[in-house]
C-alpha cells in the first residue's frame, strides 16, 4: 500500500531522457521523483507562465 | 465506507482532466507537466483514501478530506489544461491581429467586433485566474472549459477569413507600390524640368 502512495507522490522536476543510460541510472532518476521524458516534448509552468503573461500583455479590442 | 456519490464524481472529474490532457497535447503537440502533476496528487489522495477505507477503523474525516483533495486536483488539472487550451488559441488570435494590423478586418469578418469582445471576455478569465491563491484555482474550471469551446469557434472563423484577408494585403501592397511609383516619378520629373531649364538659362 505505502508502493501504491509512493508512485503516485507528485514530482516537479522533468529530466531528459538519455537514451545510453543505463537501467540502473535511469531507476535511479525515477527512485528520486525526477520524470522521465523521452522523444515527446513538455509544457513546463514556467513555459506556460511566459505564455500568460505575453497574452495578458496584448490589447485584443 | 467511502460515499458512492463522492467517488463517481471524482471517478468523472479524472476522465474529464484526462480528456482536457489530451486536447492539450493535440493543439500544441506538447504534454503539460503542471496539469499530469495534478492528476498524480489526484492519485496519491485516492491511494491514500483506499488505504484508510481498508484500515480495521477507516478515519471518516480523514477519508473524506483525501476524497475532496483528490476531487479538487482533478478540477485543477481540468482548469490548467483548459487555460493551455485557451493561451494556445488566443495566440493565434493575436498573431492574426498582427498580421491584419493594417487591414479592415470588419469588412470581411463582419462579427469581428463582437468575437473581440468574447476574446477580450476570455483573457480577463485567464487574468482573473491567475490573481487568486493557486489552492483555491481549481473553482475557474467550468468556465475556463466554456471559454475554450467559444474561441475554438473564433480561431475556426478567423482562420476562413484569412485567404479574403492575404488578398486585400496584397492589394494594399500593389496599391502602396503604384503610390511610391508614381510619386517616384513625378519627382525625377520635377528634378529633370528644373534641369533643363538651369541648362536653358
Amino acid at each position: 500500500m505505502e508502493r501504491l502512495i509512493d508512485a503516485f507522490r507528485p514530482v516537479k522536476k522533468p529530466v531528459e531522457l538519455d537514451k545510453t543510460a543505463s537501467a540502473k541510472n535511469v531507476a535511479k532518476k525515477l527512485a528520486s521523483g525526477s520524470v522521465l521524458v523521452g522523444q515527446g516534448k513538455i509544457t513546463t509552468e514556467a513555459e506556460l507562465s511566459k505564455k500568460r503573461n505575453t497574452i495578458l500583455s496584448h490589447n485584443f479590442n | 465506507m467511502a460515499k458512492e456519490g463522492a467517488l463517481d464524481e471524482v471517478c468523472s472529474l479524472f476522465k474529464e482532466a484526462e480528456d482536457n490532457l489530451k486536447e492539450y497535447e493535440y493543439v500544441d503537440d506538447t504534454i503539460l507537466l503542471p496539469a499530469v502533476n495534478q492528476l498524480r496528487y489526484a492519485g496519491y489522495h485516492l491511494a491514500k483514501a483506499y488505504k484508510i477505507e481498508l484500515s480495521e477503523s477507516p478515519g471518516i474525516e480523514e477519508l473524506d478530506l483525501n476524497i475532496t483533495q483528490a476531487r479538487n486536483h482533478c478540477k485543477r488539472s481540468i482548469f490548467d489544461s483548459s487555460e493551455g487550451v485557451l493561451l494556445h488559441h488566443l495566440d493565434e488570435v493575436r498573431q492574426f491581429q498582427l498580421d491584419y494590423s493594417k487591414i479592415a478586418v470588419p469588412d470581411i469578418v463582419p462579427d469581428y467586433i463582437d468575437l473581440c469582445t468574447q476574446i477580450t471576455k476570455a483573457r480577463d478569465l485567464i487574468r482573473e485566474a491567475s490573481q487568486v491563491p493557486g489552492d483555491t484555482r481549481h473553482e475557474f474550471y467550468k468556465k475556463c472549459r466554456e471559454h475554450v469551446t467559444s474561441l475554438k469557434s473564433i480561431t475556426d472563423t478567423l482562420s476562413e477569413a484569412r485567404p479574403e484577408l492575404n488578398k486585400k494585403v496584397d492589394d494594399r501592397n500593389t496599391s502602396t507600390l503604384r503610390w511610391t511609383f508614381g510619386i517616384t516619378l513625378a519627382a525625377l520629373g520635377a528634378f529633370a524640368a528644373i534641369f533643363a531649364l538651369m541648362v536653358a538659362i
